[in-house]
């Protein structure tokens, strides 16, 4: 009898916590437009079966629209200009001024409890242009420096390279012992590289991009002496003289084929490599001033044109809840965990190195107008590598156009 | 109502419905363009009108600058190569192939004309890459040293010319043949009686002959080639450096990529007024009707 | 030109311009060749290897498993056909008006035509986007087609609507026929190459178009082959073996319909060149 008491006690509380829950979170009718990107093989598929029970949970549909890389932003720009865009968005740092200059993404600082942002572990990174507009979704993914261990072995070394002067004679030893070449560079993409190429070296110099003014490259010293770096290792025949007509994709495979010594590419690279049966060790990045190297800080954010803010953030709460993101992780895009708790399930030889080379990851400022700065960028630093312009230049214009854009 | 009132009438009545579409999606978006043109506008916010502006910094633009000496380069280069080229192999065909051979070739070259420029242009980095491109593979069994095609500043845009005129050539070749075919026979038998070889009987009766042709194959390649993009968006992204930015190009750049949608009408304009000025400059040159 | 002389030069050269033809094919169609033999390469890489060519279907195979196929094809089917449909409809009738009608500011009409020509299609884009959202036309077939419409189909039948003799529309007047009658039933049978040529041209431009369907359809129910295909391309890295077996789909079908129409289709264009 008392068993049968207890259980009915227990069966009337979980009744009544199932209907707290329903009222707390009753979105029946409600569709919730969700814009992603295609990570995996089929990101919609993932996130139907994953949401479902959310929506069985809510009543809300999850409608998911997989946006494609090419194009990604004028997606994004025409369809929010439209009010046919999402209701929660996945963006990044470069494309977000914008949005939230003219009002499309909302502030969600008050939506979340005081624990959940404390579980966050990125939490303070959403916090731009004054507020708390992101919520941190895909934070990682650094650009860190690869080695062909096998290749390094052949020049009678044992270790990736820590410092420019490092890298260099690293290089030369490997071009020197095996004939290939040491280090190579991607200066015939688009303005994207310069995650890869430029702005590493930036950071290493002990430069910043921008100040909280917006002025571009506020200690010059720095930028140039990155620049100047990076010219002389294409006078100096470290990387390839074919450098500016190679982009990401060619670099990679150039990796793969064991055709260079060491390169830079993002952690969700390692995978590949490892199935193109390298024996790559890695440098979170090497040292001058300072350490430094780009890391991804991609957000969902909540669009002012949602129609129910409620049933969006909870749909933004699901996504980065925890069982959510560890299939994430492991299913269609590996990466580090973004909240306590949660699996490490991005590849195991990076897992100590988000703790210590923490320091050196930087994302990009949201700034104004900073897309056109990068294409110039970007266009500007190729014409020094095909010694049109001289580093001073190069960077001299670029700051130059970025003034007269504001 | 009069016989020629009622063919005005019926001439206005089947010109209509194309006509109606033309002036909405075309000339009114023009219209619309120049009010652009004349405002800041990023599309989330409304424009705000800023006068002239625009039109001041697009003068002053270096990306501007570059892309239109890059698309003028670019058409003087694909116009006359794929003009001429297909001229003459169409005049081969027409005076020593027609027969099934003939047809066949006509028929592959034709196969570039209908891929689209974003394939073609995907295909022919691949074909065009430094160290694994079979072009340079190619050329080196001739000992000529590697190319940096897309590398470097003097082959980048003829990168992007050679790819053009590859997809273009099948086109004007069909036109050409046609044109060759209705010069009527015995204007060559005359010749032939008079002792010409055929080379001089291509440039005294082939040549003049195609001259309202020509006029049409150089009109379409000229509009064509200033409206360059998709080739430049699939190789190159406008690099090295400013080797490869075109107008269109460009304007693209300004309005999808950095919100800048009153600058980019802007460009867009100045773009449009210079293809009516050359096209009329042409018509002086190669003169019509 | 009937009776070549067979003189030892003679052949030389007749070799010489046969290898020459030879060379122009074979440069012709390489590329797509590459991109065939790429599309059954193992790996993901952006060069050919002729050890990586494997005889299965496996890229095939994967662009079916990521995309749902049947939906974006039959839009782009649909809408494909469409605005050729449409295109050939309003292009022949402003040909006739503009060519035989010959009505006062008729010239003055056709002038505008081409000087739309020039108008670059990223030019009008944005405005025609801002009056599709204003009319409310966003993620409909309509906001896909209509714009497709353009004065190069006008061009081309109006310089082939001069082949039209006027005697044989005189006789039709005498017989009393109407004007809709005798656009139908007369101009319109003997304008079918230029029809088709217009047809083809269509069909490509609307088939490979890319950025208006990716904007103006934020629903991908609405999406068409290019806009689904183009999913298979990586941020950073792309499989091109996978992308090449894509577009090897793509080009197949405007491909096929070219081989099939090939004969009408090269005499279309022909014709429309000679009159000009």
């Amino acid at each position: 009898m008392k068993k049968f008491v207890s259980m009915l006690l227990v069966a009337m509380l979980c009744v009544a916590m199932c209907a707290t829950l329903a009222s707390a979170e009753d979105f029946s009718g409600v569709t919730v437009t969700y814009w992603t990107a295609p990570f995996g093989e089929n990101d919609a598929a993932f996130f139907e079966e994953q949401l479902s029970d959310w929506m069985a949970r809510t009543g809300a549909q999850v409608n998911i629209e997989v946006i494609p890389w090419d194009s990604y932003e004028e997606k994004y720009m025409t369809g929010v200009a439209s009010g046919t865009g999402p209701d929660v968005g996945y963006m990044y740092n470069e494309m977000l001024f914008n949005y939230i200059d003219s009002g499309a993404i909302l502030p969600i600082d008050e939506y979340f409890t005081d624990e959940v942002k404390a579980a966050a572990i990125y939490w303070e990174n959403g916090k731009v242009l004054g507020q708390q507009y992101l919520l941190p979704y895909v934070v990682g993914n650094p650009r860190i420096l690869y080695v062909n261990m096998d290749l390094l072995a052949e020049a009678g070394l044992d270790a990736a390279p820590t410092t420019w002067d490092e890298l260099v004679s690293t290089a030369k030893a490997i071009k020197e012992a095996t004939g290939k070449t040491g280090f190579d560079q991607q200066w015939g993409g688009y303005f994207g590289d310069l995650n890869e190429v430029f702005f590493p070296y930036l950071w290493q110099a002990g430069g910043r991009l921008v100040d909280d003014e917006g002025n571009l490259f506020p200690d010059f010293d720095a930028a140039l002496k990155a620049a100047e770096f990076l010219y002389s290792l294409k006078t100096e025949g470290v990387i390839s003289e074919y450098c500016t007509s190679r982009d990401g994709s060619a670099i990679a495979e150039d990796f793969r084929n064991g055709d260079i010594g060491m390169a830079i590419m993002s952690t969700s690279a390692a995978a590949k490599n490892t199935e193109a049966g390298i024996n790559w060790g890695f440098a979170p990045y090497t040292t001058e001033t300072a350490g430094g190297t780009f890391v991804a800080n991609d957000s969902l954010v909540l669009m002012s044109s949602a129609k129910n803010v409620e049933a969006a953030i909870s749909l933004m709460k699901e996504i980065t809840s925890i069982p959510v993101m560890e299939a994430f992780h492991e299913q269609v895009y590996q990466m580090p965990p973004i909240s306590e708790g949660e699996k490490y399930l991005d590849n195991p030889a990076f897992e100590t190195m988000y703790e210590e080379a923490a320091s050196g990851f930087h994302a990009l400022p949201v700034v104004a107008n900073f897309s056109q700065i990068e294409a110039a960028l970007y266009s500007n630093l190729q014409s020094m590598m095909m010694d049109d312009l001289t580093p001073e230049e190069a960077l001299r214009t670029t700051i130059d156009y970025a003034a007269s854009l504001s | 109502m009069s016989a020629k009132q009622k063919n005005n009438l019926w001439g206005w009545l089947f010109v209509l419905p194309s006509f109606a579409v033309l002036l909405v999606f075309i000339a009114f978006p023009i219209v619309r363009s120049f009010y652009l043109s004349l405002t800041d506008y990023n599309v989330l916010k409304p424009p705000s009108f800023v006068g002239f502006k625009n039109y001041v910094s697009a003068f002053k633009d270096p990306f501007v600058q570059a892309s239109f000496r890059n698309t003028f380069q670019y058409v003087l280069t694909t116009v006359p190569i794929q003009t001429i080229l297909s001229m003459i192999v169409a005049a081969i065909i027409a005076m020593r192939f027609q027969n099934r051979y003939g047809r066949f070739v006509k028929g592959c070259m034709f196969i570039p004309v209908i891929s689209s420029s974003v394939l073609v242009g995907t295909l022919f980095t691949l074909l065009f890459d430094s160290t694994k491109g079979v072009v340079n593979s190619a050329i080196s069994l001739v000992g000529i040293a590697p190319v940096n095609w897309l590398g470097q500043k003097s082959t980048a845009l003829l990168t992007v010319c050679i790819a053009t005129i590859w997809k273009n050539v099948g086109y004007f070749l069909v036109i050409f043949y046609a044109g060759i075919m209705d010069i009527p026979m015995s204007y060559y038998e005359a010749a032939e009686v008079d002792g010409a070889s055929k080379l001089q009987q291509f440039f005294s009766i082939t040549l003049p002959c195609l001259k309202p042709i020509t006029y049409l194959v150089v009109t379409l390649g000229i509009i064509w080639s200033f409206q360059a993009f998709d080739m430049v968006y699939a190789m190159t992204q406008g690099g090295p450096g400013k080797s490869t930015y075109t107008m269109v190009y460009t304007i693209y750049n300004a309005a999808f990529r950095e919100y800048r949608m009153g600058y980019a009408c802007t460009v867009a304009l100045v773009l449009f007024v210079f293809i009516l000025v050359v096209n009329n400059i042409q018509k002086l040159f190669l003169g019509r009707e | 030109m009937k009776d070549v002389d067979r003189s030892t030069p003679h052949l030389i050269g007749q070799g010489a311009l046969v290898l020459l033809l030879a060379i122009m094919a074979v440069l012709a169609f390489f590329p797509f060749l590459y991109m065939f033999l790429l599309s059954f390469t193992n790996s993901d890489s952006l060069y050919l290897h002729f050890r990586d060519i494997t005889l299965d279907l496996h890229n095939y195979r994967a662009v079916f498993d990521r995309i749902n196929f049947a939906t974006p094809l039959k839009n782009s089917m649909l809408v494909a056909v469409v605005t050729c449909l449409l295109n050939c409809v309003l292009c022949a009738m402003a040909a006739y008006g503009i060519e035989k009608k010959r009505f006062a500011g008729s010239k003055a009409v056709f002038a505008i035509y081409l000087a739309t020509l020039a108008v670059p299609g990223q030019v009008t884009m944005i405005p025609v986007f801002l009056m599709m959202r204003d009319l409310g036309l966003m993620n409909s077939y309509l906001a896909l087609v209509l714009p497709s419409c353009d004065a190069f189909g006008v061009f081309l039948i109006k310089q082939f609507m001069g082949s039209v003799p006027d005697a044989l529309l005189e006789a039709a007047d005498i017989d009393g026929a109407g004007e809709v009658y005798k656009f139908s039933r007369i101009v319109v049978p003997l304008i079918m190459p230029a029809l088709v040529s217009l047809t083809v041209f269509t069909f490509i431009s609307s088939w490979n178009n890319f950025l208006w369907p990716l904007v103006i359809c934020t629903d991908s129910s609405m999406h068409t082959l290019t806009v689904a295909l183009s999913l298979l391309k990586g941020r950073f890295e792309t499989n091109y073996g996978l992308v090449m077996a894509g577009s090897t789909m793509t080009f197949m079908f405007p491909f096929v319909l070219y081989i099939c129409l090939q004969k009408q289709f090269v005499e279309g264009i022909a014709l429309s060149g000679i009159k000009g």
